[in-house]
């Protein structure tokens, strides 16, 4: 079955040929990604598509790094900020559970490192 | 080499579809139900179970997101309601886009409630709006109880839990309260419906929590 790692390998590809071309590069060397804890995507899995499809752009060959970023809350009750444990929407500090997501969701590219082309060549 | 600063969202193409979705069903007055589950968990019997209880008093329509056939549309098209099938050829789950494809299709502005059934599955549809109104998944007794701990995201983004056929409690070693006591745990705003399909049971109380929250009649 054709995972969604499928489709959001090919927006991140395109999404990073497009900043690639205004800032006049000829190859993207790495792309880095930020993805959130509770965000469903397999980074094994984009670096297969993203092997495949790449072929034949500026971005062949680009290493696809992800940095994950853990769950922080806050809490509407004490103001505590921080993370959970085990998925638990409770507040560590007051038990609360008004709590609302500060990180954790954000599913983005936040950098990539490119080649420029030398002038004249 | 140049490090180059991006910072774009990757879900950015499907959220900015799913606001603009969202924003013509609110305008045309439709309430959209997005309804995720496992493959057999009986997503198509609680849609024809509310299409029955609703049906007399509500147009309602379908959008089927099924990797293929027309299964579900034929079963749920001899209830007489307009149902469009989206065939997702593989893809695991439906995306803003699909939506958007298919209400070309389906005649909107004579609904009164859209229920979109996504493709069977616990991980995918979870991180994809619709534009939907309400969110909600649905289980059943013979997948275990330990679903929540193995699967938190799709129970975190959701407005409510239907646990159907309770019917065949008994023949599973299926405890609902610990069920329940997990999913509140990951998200404490979701309500929980344990239901059958089946027999009717629990199906009013659901109704009942939709007519009251989201203004049905």
């Amino acid at each position: 079955m054709e995972m969604h790692e499928l489709g959001l390998t090919e927006e991140l590809l395109n999404i990073a040929l497009s900043e690639a071309q205004k800032v006049g590069a000829e190859r993207i060397v790495e792309i880095k990604l930020k993805i959130g804890e509770f965000v469903n995507f397999d980074i094994e899995c984009c670096r297969f598509y993203y092997n495949e499809l790449s072929k034949g752009t500026i971005g062949e060959g680009a290493k696809i790094v992800g940095e994950y970023l853990p769950l922080v809350i806050i809490c509407n009750s004490c103001n505590y900020r921080g993370g959970i444990e085990d998925f638990g929407f409770v507040c560590k500090n007051c038990g609360g559970k008004d709590l609302k997501v500060l990180q954790g969701e954000e599913f983005f590219i936040d950098n990539i490192e490119v080649i420029k082309k030398q002038n004249g060549v | 080499m140049v490090r180059v600063p991006v910072l774009k969202n990757i879900m950015g193409a499907n959220d900015t579809i799913a606001k603009e979705l969202k924003e013509f069903f609110s305008n045309k007055g439709v309430k959209v139900i997005n309804v995720l589950g496992t493959p057999g968990a009986g997503k198509t019997s609680f849609i024809e179970w509310n299409i029955k209880q609703l049906g007399d008093k509500n147009r309602i329509g379908v959008v089927e997101g099924d990797v293929a056939s027309q299964v579900d549309a034929d079963r749920l098209g001899k209830l007489g309601i307009p149902v469009v099938q989206i065939n997702t050829g593989g893809s695991c789950h439906l995306n803003a886009l699909m939506v958007r494809e298919a209400l070309k299709l389906i005649d909107i502005t004579n609904l009164d409630i859209l229920f979109i059934e996504n493709v069977g599955n616990l991980i995918c549809p979870a991180n994809f709006s619709l534009g939907e109104t309400l969110r909600i998944v649905i289980l059943s007794v013979p997948e275990g109880d330990d679903k929540p701990k193995k699967y938190p995201v799709v129970f975190h983004t959701v407005d409510g839990v239907i646990l159907n056929k309770i019917d065949v409690l008994e023949a599973f070693d299926y405890s609902v309260s610990a069920f329940q006591k997990e999913v509140e745990k990951i998200n404490p705003n979701a309500v929980f419906f344990p239901v059958s399909c089946k027999s009717g049971e629990g199906l009013i109380d659901w109704i009942k929590w939709l007519k009251e929250n989201y203004f049905i009649s």
